[in-house]
């Protein structure tokens, strides 16, 4: 028979909503020209943005904020090869496809790709998309679709400075309704890598094993889930 | 103010308005308890700014007045007066001193002014509904033990109570988790429910209500806005402050495709959780079920005790071994009154689901230890 002395209580996956208004978007140097390609549409060069950035920096949510500014639609990248190009045209005047990188170098979803930023070019219209890759280092399968896209206006997210990253690890925790002190983020901040992607991991760990604990978030507990992502 | 009241008519109310009271205050007129007397009736109202209570009892009542006094030390005073004794309040000239006179007892209470006495006050409360006594008992019952306590958790430490549809039909639903177990509750939407915001009632009101309910007869009529809830019956009327946080989307960890399934007198599973967790230690208290055709093994073992095993027939056939918190498992069993249980499980690191086979209104999830 196990020893179940130690067992630990596996907690419900109650993970927070979270918030992508423009008040909820935070702003550094990193991000700073990304935020001012938004605020300068429709006076953009080409008919599609390109926001790039690591993991978790933060696209999807400047994609939002897009979103709630135009009224446009979010269509799944998915819709490249089960859509037409005019279907997805149709959708809505203005349209972000949120994570195109899986689907890039495929031929089949760039042809609906090409056609999609030609019938956008001759309409006037506008449309975003959010990859982690720049088209820069994309590999295309269609060479016409490639140049349109490293020509396009490109909106970098680069890694966050120590401000961003402490005011983003604080939204994490506040997206799921926990409070945390100073201290907290004060004992992370050195600790952690520098990246968006491990801010939302140890937010997302520190939830769970207080969850789990039934503790608050405090700088022990934040010991224990530093020490348990290390070993991972 | 001055009035004479049936001891066990004051004591039962002051009963009531005292339990709201906190027993550590660092504002003292939130330990007193508000007095008018008017008009042959008495009204008693205690808050701690979040909850508040008013009950009114008949009174003889010879000059009108109103005034606070300590709650706990006059509930104490009249609890301990003898049974059938009548009971005299009366305010000094000043205002400053409650005399309380019974037979050949005599109390002088300190008073602080009325004026100072924080009303929470309703505001306007749109929907309006109400409830049957005994269904309000059922859906508090059916839902409270999985309220979380831990304060950081504030949106968890209560009854999220929202409309919803249940395959087409519209229900009123209570739901309470900690993060380890959620309970859910529902019942037909009464009338007047339709259109209501999803609100989260604070652990504290629920038990203040709860004790309440066991007196109600009738229905409860319950008011609410978006911040305040009120629950009003017979002579009393409970407001509460609703809590200010978002609850999470507990559909999500509701598993729709479990799908081995056992049946299992309630009664016989609990006696069996119980006795092998006596050997269980440490805070998880953890009990592991063999599930192998038609035999159920709970097992519990200790480094300092020993171990333990029991055998257990239910309808089913299915193999798993998962670990449970025998705390939670007692918990869910003992709001299951028909004859038998369902567990609808996945494998031993997901959601379970239990239910009484007799009662859809209640369903229960139940998250294992991984051991």
């Amino acid at each position: 028979m196990p020893k179940l002395s130690k067992a630990q209580q596996i907690p419900l996956d109650l993970a927070g909503r979270t918030a992508l208004g423009l008040e909820d978007y935070l702003i550094g140097p990193c991000n700073k020209d990304a935020v001012s390609w938004i605020d300068r549409w429709p006076d953009w060069p080409a008919p599609v943005l390109v926001i790039t950035g690591p993991a978790a920096s933060g696209k999807t949510h400047l994609a939002a904020v897009w979103r709630d500014k135009t009224g446009a639609e979010i269509v799944k990248p998915e819709m490249l090869i089960s859509r037409s190009a005019e279907q997805i045209a149709g959708v809505n005047q203005n349209i972000v496809i949120d994570g195109v990188d899986p689907w890039l170098g495929y031929r089949e979803a760039e042809t609906t790709l090409f056609h999609l930023y030609n019938i956008f070019k001759e309409e006037g219209r506008t449309f975003l998309v959010t990859s982690r890759m720049a088209p820069s280092h994309a590999d295309f399968a269609i060479a016409d679709l490639a140049s349109r896209f490293r020509a396009a206006p490109l909106a970098s997210i680069h890694p966050p400075d120590d401000m961003l990253l402490g005011s983003v690890l604080i939204k994490l925790f506040s997206d799921r309704q926990l409070k945390v002190n100073n201290d907290v983020v004060k004992y992370i901040l050195p600790r952690m890598e520098r990246s968006f992607s491990a801010a939302r991991d140890i937010v997302e760990q520190a939830d769970k094993l207080a969850l789990s604990k039934k503790r608050g978030v405090s700088v022990p507990l934040m010991r224990e889930v530093m020490a348990a992502l290390q070993e991972f | 103010m001055k009035l004479s009241i049936e001891r066990a008519d004051l004591l039962r109310s002051l009963n009531h308005v005292q339990s709201v009271v906190e027993r550590r205050n660092t504002i003292p007129i939130l330990a007193n308890v508000l007095m008018k007397a008017d008009d042959g009736m008495l009204s008693l109202a205690t808050t701690d700014m979040d909850l508040e209570i008013n009950e009114s009892v008949a009174a003889n009542v010879s000059s009108s007045g109103t005034t606070t006094a300590p709650a706990h030390t006059l509930h104490d005073i009249v609890r301990k007066l003898p049974d059938g004794a009548d009971v005299e309040l009366e305010l000094n000239a000043e205002g400053t001193q409650m005399t309380v006179r019974s037979g050949r007892s005599q109390f002088k209470l300190s008073c602080l002014p009325t004026a100072d006495f924080p009303e929470i006050g309703a505001g306007d409360l749109p929907t309006q509904l109400a409830i049957p006594a005994a269904d309000l008992r059922a859906l508090i019952d059916r839902t409270k033990f999985a309220m979380s306590t831990e304060e950081t958790r504030y949106y968890l430490n209560g009854i999220y109570l929202h409309e919803a549809e249940n395959e087409g039909v519209a229900v009123l639903r209570a739901v309470a988790t900690d993060g380890h177990r959620l309970a859910r509750f529902e019942m037909p939407l009464p009338e007047g429910a339709s259109g209501m915001p999803g609100v989260i009632i604070p652990r504290k009101a629920i038990g203040e209500l709860r004790k309440l309910v066991d007196e109600a007869a009738d229905a409860i009529q319950i008011t609410l806005s978006e911040s305040k809830i009120r629950f009003a019956f017979d002579h009393i009327v409970l407001t509460s402050k609703l809590i200010d946080g978002t609850f999470p989307d507990y559909q999500r960890v509701i598993p729709e495709g479990n799908d081995k399934i056992v049946e299992i007198d309630p009664k016989v599973f609990s006696s069996a959780i119980d006795r092998v967790s006596t050997i269980s230690d440490g805070k998880s208290r953890a009990v592991k079920i063999a599930l192998n055709g038609k035999q159920m093994t709970l097992s519990a073992s200790s480094a300092e005790s020993g171990s333990a095993t029991e055998e257990v027939e239910v309808n089913g056939d299915t193999d798993i071994e998962i670990g449970f918190n025998a705390k939670y498992l007692l918990d869910i069993t003992s709001q299951i009154e028909g004859e038998g249980c369902r567990l609808t499980l996945a494998d031993a690191a997901s959601p379970t689901i239990i239910q009484d086979n007799s009662d859809p209104s209640a369903l229960y999830v139940l998250m294992p230890l991984r051991v």
